[in-house]
């Protein structure tokens, strides 16, 4: 039985269909199909296919512990699958607010292969049921609020008519539970007023000051307050029949004054109202042809020359004044924008980071990255014995396991003062490089489904799951085909002009990883490590700083990482042999395969209090805004992947 | 009436398809029925619903190019007669259309000098 | 009967195509795929998301398919059989081309979704950029068979083909041809994301498409 069956009954063709469901499984990965390679499943050795979106797909599948975060937002992938759908849990815990797994089973591929066995089963005798419950969670809910389309700051929760302008409000959809203001941010995204009331500050108040209202200029008051016909402040207004403080029309009360509405200029009357169409409120026009500056103007008025501000009798608005304060793209077009999430399970992109873009047109406008993936503080842990600490840092990060464990033994080693002979810390290297080599090959596959590139996201996948584990022999028998893989990658056409250019990184110092590398920043923590300089180690670097430059950095770093596992002996995941009752104080540095990773610790009677972690992926997070700015849709997207990001080693 | 009747066919055909894609629909809604259940038919965005209206003044960054394309489909539409005579009539019918599909040509190299078939 | 022996040689080479595409798209090479994945097309739910523009979004698929047929009913299969012989045959080509144009933004406005909209307007700009390579050949090749009766073209390649009479035209109309059929892979890549399981024309079109460039040549 699934969770999620369709509503029907398994009787002659269905049955039919329910054995084809079962056979043509797409299976949509959360946290994403990179951390499913990095723990070493085979998705589609198991008969399942990896589909991009979850309207395609027909089975859920959730690998490792999740953060509430993820949880939720895989709460709204499960609710818009398709029925038939079902759940398949791999090494997770709890599933709130999904619900629970159709089948579960541990992190091995073997057990993959079995869960997939069942749920094939499962979906052919249960892909139709007569009676099924529907699926609900919190951040499914909605909420309607109202908000007037010209000013986008105000917000309520009934319908009713915006204080400012009058015009009545619009419904609009917002996810239950979210704060009620964030549309803030966006106050340009809307069509803003024609009629911006800026207020003069700056105004020589020398003379006696009346107020008056902008929209209604007969209202006339010696003090400020509100207009009593549509409540907006009154703003003070100079003796002078110059001077005006917006761009309303200075109407002389001797002429015949009509009322029209701002946005629909063929509504008419002859005294103020409301516009039938919008509810705005109707806005005076003058007859005469005369007609005084428009509000940006305001402060050149002081020497008032009419003559170079007519503008003909405008009582229409042109759409230049409708979309004045509107942002402008840079050909000068000022079109509405539209905000998108690319994330948390974007295919591409590493699994759990989610990349909100403000696009206008398909160009990013504006950008924010945030990892999903690490709640509250990870590090704060209750103290831990050695052993138990060496483990907790190997699970940090699914993506490089072995280089944060390598950073835990090290630490620990330079806490109790221990010494390695060579041959095992060369051993170690083995594994460190090895584990470079899988973490490059796995992004060479996100690489490959941004750029569409299938063959190499075919190619570098296989690798990847092979190489994860295997020993020298098997490395070696490996080469030549990561050796082609990497000659054809370079002498693809077309993959430098598409990559070139795009992302460079400014000369900063604080980058570390692949990512200095490409920008000339000639760091890398191997360089101090005596293991490295005996076998002639030095690190890849280049110039550009780009997209391209990247991919080329980390090509090259397989090659090297290769040409160091041929000159070891073994490979051996690093332990540290536990010694008792150590206190005191150790650190030590790693390169990760994304960057330096750096690690103090504070020990008492041989269990760890306190941990310090410094990682790379949070400061190269808060690059994204500057290096997307104003690059084309899947320029940005490429960039974003270019830096290699783990939102696993992001600490909030 | 030979072409009123292919014609007829056309729409035949045409309604035909129709028919089977809604035989299809059918056939699909028969199996089983659709639960209308919160967020699902919220458009996907991997991972958070998409509510915003999407329905907005979309900057086609392409559009230089596709007036330029508008242009000279039209010029295609003019140059179809003319394809079909243009044996028969010879070096007159070749620069006749000459002279128009060189304006068009010196309208889009002025268009592209200035930048026009860029992505705005 | 041979017009009987040809449908079942056309359908057999669209479900080829499409074996095809599954194997270099996941990797396996599986006969059944298509057949399978067909079958479980039809046992999907299929939702009309929220607030569509309903013509649009209904529309849109149909019309693909539509053009696509429409097209292929002007190629003349042998001498002898052809669905309809119009007198405008090679401008109805161009005109079922357009028609694809205008379903696919169609497609991409009809859901009110980002990835919808963004995906929709990206492919028509793929598409304008293909379409003018498409039309020129066409009359290119009307051209030498002074008409666009489309059995006049074929007939006028009876002392050379046209391949080798106007290769320059066939390489290019061949490009566009199989850029317009599977250029879907990159730009549709977010598109998917927004379509519930109403699609199921779009196996029929890309097929239908590769024979198309193949035979009009």
């Amino acid at each position: 039985m699934i969770s999620g069956a369709r509503q029907g009954v398994l009787s002659g063709f269905n049955r039919l269909v329910a054995a084809a469901l079962a056979r043509d499984l797409g299976v949509f990965v959360v946290p994403g199909p990179d951390i499913a390679r990095a723990y070493g499943l085979d998705i589609g050795a198991a008969g399942l296919h990896l589909v991009a979106s979850p309207r395609h797909a027909s089975v859920l599948l959730i690998i490792g512990d999740i953060t509430p975060a993820l949880r939720e937002a895989a709460a709204v992938v499960y609710a818009q699958m398709m029925r038939p759908r079902a759940l398949l849990a791999v090494g997770t815990g709890a599933l709130s607010p999904l619900p629970a797994a159709d089948i579960s089973t541990g992190i091995s591929q073997q057990e993959l292969l079995e869960g997939v066995h069942q749920l094939r089963t499962a979906f052919t005798t249960g892909a139709f049921q007569p009676e099924v419950s529907d699926f609900d969670a919190p951040v499914l809910q909605i909420r309607i609020e109202y908000t007037c389309p010209m000013h986008p700051e105000i917000v309520q929760d009934e319908p009713g008519s915006c204080p400012k302008c009058g015009m009545f409000l619009v419904p609009r959809e917002v996810q239950a539970g979210m704060p009620r203001t964030h549309s803030d941010n966006h106050a340009d995204r809307q069509i803003t007023s024609p009629h911006t009331h800026k207020t003069s500050p700056e105004m020589d108040l020398g003379a006696a000051v009346e107020y008056t209202c902008p929209m209604h200029p007969e209202v006339v008051q010696n003090e400020p307050g509100q207009c009593p016909k549509c409540g907006m402040n009154l703003e003070p207004r100079k003796e002078q029949p110059e001077q005006s403080a917006h761009e309303h029309h200075h109407t002389d009360h001797s002429a015949l004054v009509e009322y029209t509405c701002p946005m629909h200029p063929e509504v008419v009357q002859n005294e103020p109202g409301q516009c039938p169409k919008c509810g705005m409120n109707l806005q005076p026009r003058k007859e005469q042809p005369e007609q005084p500056a428009h509000e940006h103007h305001h402060t050149d008025h002081n020497d008032m020359d009419h003559s170079h501000m007519n503008h003909d009798d405008m009582d229409f608005m042109s759409m230049i004044e409708v979309t004045k304060d509107l942002p402008r793209s840079g050909d000068g077009l000022p079109m509405e924008w539209i905000d998108a999430a690319f994330g948390p399970f974007f295919p591409g992109l590493p699994g759990g980071l989610l990349l909100s873009l403000t696009l206008d047109g398909d160009t990013v406008a504006g950008s924010s990255a945030r990892s999903l993936a690490k709640a509250g503080d990870p590090l704060a842990h209750a103290p831990m014995d050695t052993a138990q600490f060496v483990e907790f840092m190997s699970g940090i990060d699914p993506l490089a396991p072995v280089a944060y464990r390598l950073l835990a033994c090290r630490a620990l080693e330079n806490a109790a003062g221990v010494e390695l002979s060579a041959e095992a810390a060369r051993a170690r290297i083995g594994a460190l490089e090895r584990e470079r080599i899988a973490s490059h090959l796995n992004w060479l596959t996100l690489f490959g489904q941004q750029t569409g590139f299938d063959w190499l996201q075919q190619h570098a996948a296989a690798l990847q799951l092979n190489i994860r584990q295997a020993n020298l022999e098997q490395l070696v028998a490996l080469k030549p085909a990561m050796q082609s893989l990497i000659k054809r990658l370079r002498h693809t056409p077309l993959l430098k002009s598409r990559t070139a250019r795009i992302g460079r990184v400014m000369h900063d110092t604080s980058l570390l990883g692949p990512v200095a590398r490409a920008a000339g920043i000639n760091s890398d923590a191997r360089s101090a490590d005596a293991a490295y300089i005996t076998q002639g180690f030095s690190p890849v670097c280049r110039q550009e700083g780009d997209a391209y430059a990247r991919l080329q950095v980390r090509l090259e770093e397989i090659s090297h990482s290769l040409a160091l596992l041929q000159t070891a002996d073994a490979i051996e995941l690093p332990v540290f042999a536990t010694v008792r009752g150590m206190s005191g104080g150790g650190e030590a540095v790693v390169e990760t395969p994304r960057g330096q990773a750096s690690l103090q610790l504070t020990l008492k009677q041989g269990q760890v209090t306190a941990i310090q972690l410094t990682t790379l992926s949070t400061h190269h997070l808060t690059l994204i805004p500057t290096l997307t700015e104003q690059l084309e849709l899947g320029d940005a997207l490429v960039t974003v992947g270019s830096l290699d990001l783990s939102p696993w080693e992001v600490w909030q | 009436m030979h072409t009123l009747e292919q014609y007829g066919l056309l729409f035949g055909l045409t309604v035909g398809i129709i028919g089977f894609v809604l035989s299809l629909y059918a056939l699909a809604g028969a199996l089983g029925k659709v639960r209308q259940e919160a967020g699902k038919d919220v458009p996907a965005t991997a991972g958070r619903l998409s509510r915003d209206p999407v329905w907005v003044r979309y900057h086609a960054r392409y559009y230089g190019y596709a007036l330029l394309f508008l242009a000279f489909d039209m010029e295609m539409a003019y140059m179809y007669p003319w394809a079909v005579v243009y044996k028969q009539e010879g070096l007159v019918a070749l620069l006749d259309m000459g002279v128009f599909l060189a304006i068009l040509f010196l309208g889009l190299l002025y268009g592209w000098s200035q930048g026009a078939l860029r992505r705005q | 009967m041979i017009t009987l022996a040809l449908l079942l040689l056309l359908t057999f080479g669209a479900y080829l195509v499409a074996v095809l595409e599954h194997w270099t798209t996941y990797g396996r090479f599986r006969p059944t795929a298509p057949l399978l994945a067909a079958l479980a097309l039809l046992g999907r739910e299929s939702i009309v998301p929220r607030k569509p523009d309903r013509i649009f979004f209904e529309v849109g698929p149909v019309l693909l398919l539509i053009s696509a047929v429409l097209a292929a009913t002007v190629i003349p299969l042998t001498p002898n059989l052809i669905i309809t012989d119009l007198a405008t045959g090679a401008l109805f080509i161009n005109a079922a081309l357009v028609y694809v144009l205008v379903a696919l933004l169609m497609a991409g406005w009809g859901p009110d979704g980002a990835y919808a909209m963004i995906g929709g307007w990206r492919f028509l700009g793929q598409l304008i950029a293909y379409s003018m390579l498409i039309v020129m050949p066409i009359t290119a090749v009307a051209m030498r068979a002074e008409s666009l009766l489309m059995s006049q073209v074929v007939a006028s390649q009876t002392h050379i083909w046209n391949i080798l009479y106007q290769p320059l035209g066939f390489v290019l109309f061949f490009i566009a041809a199989m850029a317009l059929a599977f250029c879907r892979r990159l730009t549709c890549r977010m598109r998917k994301a927004n379509w519930p399981a109403v699609w199921k024309p779009s196996m029929a079109a890309p097929g239908w498409r590769c024979s198309d460039s193949v035979v009009s040549r």
